[in-house]
This record gives structure tokens, sequence and C-alpha cells, in this order.
């Protein structure tokens, strides 16, 4: 074969252009990087959050659970008399309040409650260890009435050993509660405590209840019979138990966060595509500079086979370079950022863990291959232009050629526009909105095809008019762009896309922003917010507080509402259920309604009005006037009708809300404590003041948190940027990459057009004013590439924001334009742009005309 | 004397789940624990106490600790086994004022075992729970304990006619017994002071205590493969107390003994740090149900030791007794009945069937020139360091 040869080609490229070379490898390791980092960071919090998930689990083969918190306790004795069950332990699972020494703030700490011997058998990793020091030793405490038992993290956070007393408020008193001991079954860095099972139904507000039973049964027994046989039952609360698996929560945990790890994979791989394009462009022009060498090689008998093959060997040599790089610098990437700021990305999904790295082959292999095909898709077309090459034709021309492809760019970018749109009208795919993806994917690369013929249009536009009279330099580099402007493609290439990207995220995010700004103000129109953490099974405000709240001077009216848990579907996570105050005549004042409301005709009088968020009525397919059975706790034999009544948006809980009237709640679960409240003041009040009183009256609750309305404005907000701040971070390496794609392509350009830069310099063109009409065209083609890039990206972005939003996360937003930003972006690019390119062409104007004429043979 | 029986079983099983047992039952152990229970009252054992029947089979929740526990020695189509129940159960101080039905008051905790030569050492399985209406319950009138769930479930239960009904459904194995005392022997035997039995120097260390002798063992088991019909002598012990046992015992020598001539032969010694005896007793009852006290003192004489290969713990499995009445000669059906929880508790201790031989029918070879005239359980703890937790 022809090995030698091209390897002393690709050594030949190599030592003439080091520099875009390098650069198009560390474009493609930035791509694999930032892709591989992220996925990384994702697969560890996922991994992360299996464990602890599977560490409070135990082994239980099913659990038993409500579609609330908690279920009745007479369901175990039901399932104790299945012949068909091998083992059942009941546990109570909850947060308890408690103060964070470290950080002196009240915090919460997980709990299970459980029964040891029971226990044993399913969940052996939470037995409690009780500590051999402790006063009347260590075997009379697990059952004690007060012993609670920390892990070795809880201690830790906690600032607490054996023998230390842990009030815990629950329902307005303090319980104290001895640490008696450890769970040594449990990783070091699972912070949980433990109790005994009976002393929790008593001191902790759960008499009668438990929050799940794990179950194992006997070999052969289909659960869903088992399940529906345990249902028939007369025992209370048995109708509405459910069976899952106990994976069920990883599950519902990576559906409800796939969306978000999904957008910030496909978020990296931008930075890939522009590696590809700089990839393509640095081949273009280096293949443009070997052909006067190919060509004579060619002639002397090298096939158009071994040009193919010089050219696709460079880019995989750039590729695996690339990709190597970029692995060692996505693992860095990955430890530094579990390290810095742990598992979450900013999604809240992991928030607070700090997962260890875990590195499984397959990513690395996946995204080794991404990177390699990026490389290899960028030099794809140079190696076609250059095996399609006529070397007698180019020998005596002696200058590069303009190879045409079958078809015009104008026409794949057609065909390609229209992909995309019908893309566009497909469905999401499993909670996944490829399809929308690949719609983008076409947008973005019709907008870069066409830019060449658009080039080409506008410049002939411009050399036909009087504009280009004022100047002879410009009216050269217009008419050079007019004949030549498939060969600016290259170079323009990385800038379209990348800022198309860049625009189309900016859009988006900032949309989103403004849109969550607006809902704020809809959704808090109190002055003061207070809520109790609940610990037991009902809300902690009782009556006597609210009356004592109500009743507190300079407060003008105060509505109380009650959220809880709801399980709809054991595959999704729980809907949250809020009973407040809503004016069924006009709905809208207390929630953020969009779009219409349910007609009065088509109200249904049977059926008790919800109202439900955005996210479930896209997660659960409600739209409104439909009819929904809800698993609420009901004294009435007949199931309760509700009927959605409207949709308000709401960005907060992802995993979907329902609103209902507390009238309503109240009446069909007579649970009637609450959870929170909204305050109106007084014009002459003190909010400060208030404050103060508020917690006067509260003082028995713990964790007790009251803010206003604007706090919690600018909280949310934070929490927005901060959960943006990684699409900020990636944008910016997008743009940084797009950069590197300008700073190349114009100095290898420039280098390339030495030889005319001399025949100029022969006309008599001073070095000043080669560099002018090089600057002139580059800063044509730029401000033409981040223009229409910023077309383009307006276009992704209506993509993004109608479509790829709603179907990943089920909320919607108005489009807003964030001008400043954009701009400010655009013109970075244009100046840096214009300034690499003025550098390169001072550089390569610099020689003298006779040495630039003649080095190029 | 079955104290040993219930320290080990507790701590062979229970401790990893369930340590407070071992305080609960023997609170001698560590006096600080002794201390913090009395806090919460429980009934003295007192003398003069006279036990009532059928109402004393039953179980007696105010004190602190009782057990029902049956060994037995049997025949089968496969040879000799040995075959071991206990029903435990154990008052707490805790959660009395608790309405939750998982108020941790009353604890119910079991054991059995088989002891199959050809399997070369125990087969075992336990339950611990706490009270739990029908499944793990036991009544206050007459022996009658279930614990387990329906795939698991256990039972010992007195008839009317007085049989003991007793099925085990364990993963391992399962065995459904019935055990009736011989025409003679029809009332329990009251151990020590008509029922009142001493166990250290504090007058309120002791138990009531009786036991059924002799029974007339009939039923089957499966341990692997077909079931197999049994049949044999067993031995019951039933016992309750709020306060056992002295602080210095380091271990305990126990056995059970069925005579072919009928006779029963129950002997104990409790041993110190040093090995010496501390604390011995036996008793002898004759094949019509009257007692005998022994007349001179009491010697356990190893013969042979065994030497576990898992624990290298080294236990006199063949032993020579000799009451004052008696000379006997004690070897085990296999020698490996150890019982080994280290992966759980960390004690270790040796509880097997055995035969007698009197002495007198051995030579000085250790010749063995006639049959065996009794079987029974032997019990040995403390020889696999420490026992204390």
């Amino acid at each position: 074969m022809h090995f030698a040869l091209i390897r002393w080609l690709a050594i030949s490229c190599w030592r003439q252009q080091p520099a875009p070379l390098l650069a198009a490898i560390f474009a493609i390791a930035m791509g694999v990087s930032l892709g591989l980092g992220i996925s990384l960071v994702n697969t560890s919090a996922l991994n992360e959050f299996d464990n602890a998930i599977s560490q409070i689990n135990g082994e239980a083969q099913y659990q038993l659970t409500g579609a609330l918190d908690w279920i009745d306790d007479d369901v175990l004795s039901m399932v104790e008399q299945s012949a068909d069950v091998i083992a059942a332990s009941p546990a109570i699972s909850m947060n308890i309040p408690i103060d964070d020494r470290l950080n002196n703030k009240p915090t919460t700490l997980p709990l299970i409650a459980l029964d040891i011997f029971r226990a044993a058998k399913v969940a052996p990793s939470l037995l409690p260890r009780a500590d051999s020091s402790f006063a009347g030793g260590a075997s009379s405490r697990v059952f004690s009435d007060n012993a609670i038992f920390l892990s070795a993290a809880a201690q830790r956070n906690l600032q607490l050993q054996a023998g230390d007393q842990l009030p815990v408020l629950i329902n307005e008193s303090t319980v104290i509660l001895t640490v008696s001991g450890d769970v040594p079954g449990v990783s070091n860095d699972t912070s949980i405590a433990i109790m005994d099972i009976g002393a929790a139904q008593f001191s902790l507000g759960w008499l009668g209840k438990l929050s799940r039973i794990d179950l194992r049964l006997a070999e052969g027994v289909d659960a869903k019979d088992w399940l529906a046989a345990l249902k028939q039952s007369n025992v209370v609360g048995a109708a509405n138990v459910r069976l899952d698996r106990p994976d069920v929560k990883k599950q519902r945990m990576s559906n409800l966060s796939r969306a978000y790890r999904v957008n910030l994979n496909v978020l990296a791989l931008v930075a890939l595509l522009t590696g590809g394009f700089i990839v393509f462009a640095t081949l273009d022009l280096a293949v443009t500079r070997l052909i006067p060498t190919l060509s004579l090689v060619s002639v002397l008998g090298a096939n158009s086979v071994v040009r193919l093959r010089l050219v696709l060997i460079l880019s995989v040599v750039l590729g695996v370079l690339g990709s190597l790089l970029g692995i060692v610098l996505g693992i860095a990437l990955a430890w530094a950022l579990l390290g810095l700021i742990g598992g979450d990305l900013g999604g809240g999904f992991f928030a607070s863990t700090r997962p260890a790295l875990s590195l499984p082959a397959s990513s690395l292999a996946l995204f080794f291959l991404l990177g390699v095909i990026a490389a290899m898709a960028g030099g794809l077309s140079p190696a076609l232009k250059l095996k399609a090459l006529s070397p007698a034709h180019a020998l005596k021309s002696g200058q590069s050629l303009a190879l045409e492809s079958k078809m015009s760019p104008l026409m794949m970018s057609c065909l390609l526009f229209c992909a995309g749109a019908l893309l566009l009208l497909l469905p999401a795919i499993n909670g996944l909105p490829l399809a929308a993806y690949l719609a983008i994917a076409c947008w973005l690369f019709a907008g870069v095809l066409v830019v060449s013929p658009l080039l080409g249009f506008i410049a002939s536009a411009l050399s036909r008019s009087s504009f280009t009279n004022a100047s002879p330099l410009l009216m050269m580099a217009i008419l050079r762009l007019n004949n030549a402007h498939s060969r600016a493609f290259p170079a323009l290439a990385g800038v379209v896309a990348s800022f198309a990207l860049v625009c189309a995220m900016a859009i988006m995010v900032y949309s989103f922003r403004v849109s969550v700004d607006h809902w704020l103000e809809e959704i808090l129109p109190a002055s003061l917010y207070v809520r109790a953490p609940t610990t037991g099974t009902s809300g902690a405000l009782n009556n006597e507080l609210r009356a004592s709240l109500s009743a507190i001077e300079g407060i003008d009216r105060i509505e109380f509402a009650r959220s809880l848990d709801l399980i709809i579907d054991p595959e999704k996570p729980p809907v949250e259920l809020i009973a407040r105050t809503i004016d069924a005549a006009n709905p809208g004042q207390s929630i953020p309604i969009t779009g219409k409301l349910l007609n009065l005709s088509m109200k249904d009088d049977s059926c008790i009005t919800i109202y439900v968020s955005e996210p479930a009525s896209g997660i659960y397919d409600w739209a409104v006037g439909d009819t929904v059975l809800l698993p609420l706790p009901s004294d009435s034999t007949d199931p309760t009708c509700f009927q959605v009544g409207a949709i308000w948006r709401d960005y907060a809980r992802q995993s979907g809300a329902i609103a209902i009237n507390s009238a309503d709640y109240k009446r069909l679960s007579n649970d009637a404590s609450v959870s929170s409240a909204s305050v109106w003041l007084k014009e002459s009040a003190n909010e400060t003041e208030l404050i103060g009183k508020i917690r006067a009256k509260l003082e028995s609750l713990p964790a007790l948190s009251i803010r206003s309305a604007e706090d919690i404005r600018t909280l949310s907000l934070t929490i927005f940027d901060r959960s943006f701040a990684v699409t900020y971070a990636l944008e910016a390496v997008a743009l940084l990459v797009s950069l590197f794609g300008v700073a190349t392509t114009y100095s290898g350009e420039a280098l390339s057009r030495m030889r005319e830069f001399g025949m100029l310099r022969h006309l008599g063109i001073t070095r000043r004013q080669i560099a002018t009409l090089f600057v002139y065209e580059s800063v044509f083609c730029i401000s033409l590439g981040v223009l229409w890039g910023a077309l383009v990206g307006s276009a992704i972005s209506q993509v993004l924001i109608q479509r790829v939003n709603p179907q990943s996360f089920n909320w919607s937003m108005q489009t807003h334009w964030p001008l400043t930003q954009l701009l400010v972006a655009a013109l970075v690019l244009v100046v840096l742009g214009a300034c690499t390119a003025t550098l390169a062409a001072r550089k390569s104007a610099g020689r003298g005309p006779i040495d630039a004429v003649r080095t190029d043979w | 004397m079955t104290i040993m029986k219930i320290q080990s079983l507790s701590r062979r099983q229970f401790l990893k789940n369930a340590s407070p047992i071992i305080a609960l039952v023997a609170p001698g152990i560590n006096p600080s624990i002794a201390a913090e229970l009395d806090r919460e009252t429980y009934p003295d054992v007192v003398p003069g106490r006279q036990l009532v029947f059928p109402k004393d089979h039953g179980a007696h929740r105010d004190y602190r600790t009782e057990w029902w526990y049956l060994t037995a020695w049997l025949q089968s189509s496969n040879g000799p086994i040995g075959l071991q129940v206990t029903f435990f159960r154990s008052r707490t101080p805790y959660g009395r004022k608790n309405p939750s039905r998982f108020a941790p008051k009353q604890l119910i905790l079991a054991h059995a075992a088989l002891a199959i030569p050809e399997h070369g050492k125990l087969i075992h399985d336990q339950q611990s729970w706490r009270e739990t209406k029908s499944v793990a319950q036991f009544s206050d009138l007459d022996t009658d304990l279930t614990i387990g769930l329906s795939n698991n479930r256990w039972r010992m239960k007195r008839t009317q006619s007085d049989q003991y009904e007793i099925s085990i459904k364990a993963d391992q194995f399962q065995f459904n017994i019935t055990a009736t005392p011989p025409a003679q022997m029809t009332a329990p035997v009251l151990q020590g002071d008509a029922g009142y039995s001493k166990k250290g120097s504090g007058a309120k260390q002791a138990s009531y205590y009786y036991s059924r002798p002799q029974l007339q063992i009939e039923g089957e088991y499966q341990a692997d493969g077909n079931k197999t019909a049994i049949s044999g002598t067993g031995w019951l012990d039933h016992e309750w107390s709020s306060e056992l046992l002295g602080k210095d015992a380091v271990g305990w020598d126990w056995v059970g003994l069925n005579f072919d001539d009928g006779s029963a032969l129950m002997a104990f010694q409790m041993r110190s740090d040093s090995g010496s005896a501390l604390f011995s007793t036996a008793r002898h009852i004759t094949a019509n149900g009257q007692l005998r006290e022994s007349n001179g003192p009491l010697q356990f004489e190893p013969l042979r030791f065994w030497i576990s290969p898992r624990t290298s713990a080294r236990y006199p499995v063949s032993l020579r007794l000799q009451t004052g009445l008696i000379d006997i000669v004690i070897e085990p059906l296999l020698d490996d009945q150890e019982l080994d929880s280290r992966g759980s508790t960390g004690v270790i201790y040796w509880e097997g069937a055995v035969q007698v031989w009197l002495s007198q029918d051995i030579d000085r070879s250790g010749k063995k020139l006639k049959e065996p005239v009794a079987r029974g359980y032997l019990e040995l703890t403390g020889y696999a360091g420490d026992l204390s937790i």
C-alpha cells in the first residue's frame, strides 16, 4: 500500500501547519471532555442515588405502599395472614426536624423506624447497633422507648455521639431521644437515623400508621393476583395500597432527571459538533495547500484512493488524538465537578449528594467514538474533494480548485430544512424530545450549508450596487467574495454553527427566566409565606395555632394550605396535592391559569373540580374537562370523581401538582390540618416585627420557615441561575471553540493566499492595503456568519421553547429576546475575528513580493 | 436446667437482632444493666408458691423470662437423630404505656435444631418476634405457642389429653411430633423445692421450674428428601423467672437423660473462671415419678475432647458423671454438634444428643461391654472464649 507515502504527506502537512491541526485536536478534545465529564457526573450521581435508595430499601422484593405517605397498620395484619408471604417488615420512613449543629441551622434527618426482627430478613443493612459504652449496656438499648441510632455520617454531621440527647420537635411537642448507637450496615456517607417502630409510632405521631411494608412473596406467586386479593379484603386503607418493586424509586429518579441529563449531554455535544466543523475547516485548508504537492505525486502514479485515504487518515489521527485528550480532560472535569459542587449539575435532582466518580467503560468508549466520528465527518468533504481532483489540470492551473458536488448546497439545505420541519411534528419518544433534537441538527446543517451561496448572493448584489464605489479595496474584497464565495465556507461554517447554538440557548434560557420571573410574581401575591415541615402524617398547623395566627394584629388576611404527596402512578414520582382556598368562579386569582377554564356547560356537578399544573397535565395526559380518579383517602365507598377545571403554570414541581379547594379536601379526607400559610399584611404593618410575632406564636413548631415574597423570588431566581450555570458555561465553551475556528481558518487562509498577496504587492498595493483588504473580507464574512447564525439560532430557539421544553419538562414559556447579550456576543466574535484576521494578514503580507510569489511552489 | 440453653440460645442466634435479650435473661452479667432494668418491676420468684396446672403450663407474662424447651433422642429408618426445640418468652422493660401494636413489651423467640449423624453437623433455624396477634403469640392458660408466618410457622401446644403437639416448618427442614408423658408420670416433675428452683446465693435468684421427662415421641421429619417417621424419648422443661444468674459463672454443663428403665436424671454445674464448679445439682426421677436427691458430691469428668475445626474451641464431648447414686459415661451422637454463630453474635457453644453407658459396662480400653442405658441431651457452654458480651 502507500502508507509510507501517506505518512510522508501527513508529516509534511503537520510541519507546514502545526497550529491549525493542534487547534482542531483541541476542539475535538473540548467537545469530548465536556460531553464525557457531564455524562460521568450524571452517571455517578444516579449511581449514588441508587446506592442510597437500595441502602434504605434493603433487599425487599416488593414494597407495599399507599397512595399517600402512609398506610393503615391493619394492612400488615392482613398481609401476615396471607400464606404467600414469606417476610413482611413494616417501616416508617420520615424526615425528622433537628438542629444542624455544624451549620447552626434547622435541618431534617431521614429516619427509618423498623422492627429489627422482621427487618433482619429484608433490610439487614439498616439494623441498629447499640453502643457498648452506653450506660446500661449496649444490649438494653435497642427496644428502648427513646433510643435513636444515628449512622456514622449523621453522627458526624450533627456532632452527636452515643449517650447524647437529641430533641426532636414532633407535632408541637418536643420528644427527647437518646443517641444509642450507630447503623453499621449503611455506607459511611449515608446520613440516616433508625428507631424501633413501636417507639416511633408512639413518640413520633404515627400510631396506627406505617409508611410501607417490605415484602417477600413465596416463589411462583403472582404479585398482581396477590395484590388484587388483598385489596378485596375489608381492611381500612387496603383499597389504595400498591405493590412496587424497590427499584421503582431509582426508575422514577432516572425518569425524572432523564430529560435534564439528556439536555445537558446534547448541549455538550454541540461543542463536539463545532469541533467537527473546525476539523473540516482545517483539513479543507490543508488539502488546498497540499494540492500542488498531491497533483505532482498523483501525476507520478498515486491514485485517487491514496488521496482519499490521506485525508481520512489525517482526520482519524486528529480524532483519536483529540478524543484521547478529551477523555483525560473529561475524567478530570468530572472528578473536579464532583469534588467542587457534588453530583448535582443544577437540575436539583441530586442535590446534596457527593457521589464517588464512576467510570463506566461504555461511556468512555462512546465519547471516544463520538470524537473520532466528528473528526471523520469533518474530514469527509475535503477527502471527497481531493479524490475528485484532476491532477493534470491542477498542475497546469497551479491553483486550488473548487469542486462542485452533485447537489447544490442550496438544494441540500432546503431538503434538510424541510426534513427538520417534518420532524418537529413528531411527538416525544419515551419522554425525550429526540425528534426535536434531530430537527435542530437538520436546521443547523441547513443553515450552515446555505451560508456560502448566501455569501455569494449578497456579495454579488453588493458588487452591483454603488456602495462599493467608495473604496477600491472594499470593492476588491466584495468582488473576491463574489467570485470565490465557496472558499469562505470552511471559515464560516464553524462560526454559523456555534453562534446559532449559542443564540438558541441564550434565547431559550432568557425566555425561561423571564417567564419564571413573571410566574413568581403571579404565585406570590401575599407578603409573607409561612411553612412548617410535615413530620407526622398530618400538617403541622392545627386549629388552635391557626386561630392564634389570624388574631395577630397587623395581618390583613391569611390563607392556609395543606400539601401532601400523592402517588398516582408507581412508575412516576409523587404529585403534590395542594389544598388551598381557590375561588371556583375565578380561579385565576389564586393560581396562574394558562389557557382556558372549564366551560360551565361542561361541568360535571357530581365531580370535585381540581386544577392541575402543566407538568401534571403533560405527564398524565389530563386536559381541561377530563374526569380523573385520585387515590385520596375517603370515607365514602364510591370512588370520588374529580374534574380538571383548568391548567396552571408551575415551574416548581416538575413531577406535577394538583390544586384543590381546601373545603373539598377537608370534606373528603377529614384532614383539617394545614402545613403553610400565606399572609397579607395591613399597610401600616411592619414586616420584620410581624415575622417576630408569628415566630413567637409558632414557637413550638420545628424548622419553621417564614419568608417574604421578595425573598422567595430572589431565592428562586438564584436557584434558577445556578441551575443554568452549567448551560451558560457550555455556551461560553461553544463560543470559545468557534473563536478558535475563526482564528485558525483565517490564519490558514492568509497563509494560503500568500501568493495572491504577493501578486497584489507586484501591482503596487501596499502591505497595509493588503491587510485592510483581508480585514474587510473577514469582517464581512464573520459579520454575515454571525448575523446568519443569529437567525438560524432564533429558529432553533423556537424549537427549544416550543418543542424541547414542553416535551422534556412539560412546561411552556413565552419567547423573550436577550438582545444585549446577543449583541455583545456577536460583537466579541466579529471583533476578535477581525483581530485574528488582521494579525494573520500582516504576517503573510509581510514577506517580500518576489518571495511570496515563489514560496508557494 | 436450661439457663444455659437460654443463655446460649439467645446469644447464639439473637444477639445481632436482639441483644437486649441477653440483658433481659441474664441481668447478672452486667451490674449496670441490672441497675437500669430494676427500674421496671417484675414479680419476684418466691418459695412456697404452689404450681397449679394446667394454668402453670401457660405463659407467665409478668415475669421477665420464660421458656419451654424440648429435647429428644429419636430413632428413624435413617438411624438415630437428635431434636431440640425452644420457645422463649421475654418481657422487656419497654413500651409499657405505648398503645402501639408494635410496642416491644413481650418478645417471643424460638430455636429448633436437628442432629443427623450423616450430615456431620447440626441443621438449625430460629425466629424472633415481638408479640403479634396470630403470628407470634402465647397463651396464659396452657402451653400454646405460635411463632412465624404461615410459610414458616412453628407451634408448640399441649392438648387436653396432656400431649404436646409440636410442628416446625423451617427452610432447611421440618418436623411434626407429638410428645406424650408416660402413664406412670402423668404429673409434671417439680424441680427444686416443689417447683422453686434456686439458681444462686441471693433469695431472688431462682426460678419456677418443672420438667416432663420420659416423653414418648412419635412423628415425622423431613430434612432432605422424603418424610421419615421418627420415634423415641424426649424431655421438656418449663421455667420462668425474673432474676437468675450469679456474676462469676463463665459457663455451664447440663444434662437431661431418659433411662431405659423409665427413670430420668437432670444434672448441671456452673463453672467459674478457673474451671471449678461454683454450684451444682442433680436430681434423679424414678420411673414412677418419685424424686431422689443425689447424696454424694456431683462430679463431671472430661473423658474426651473434640476440637472444633471452625472455632478451635475444645469441648469435653465425652464425660464421666458421678452423682453418688450413679456413675455413668456420656457419649455424643456425633462430635460436631457445635452451634457457631460468630457470623452474627460471636458466641459459640455445644448442644447435642448423647447416649449413656454405666461406667462399669466399659472396660479400661474404652470398649463398651453392654448396650447404652440412657439417652438425652448435653449442653456445654463457655468453652469458646468469654461468654460475656
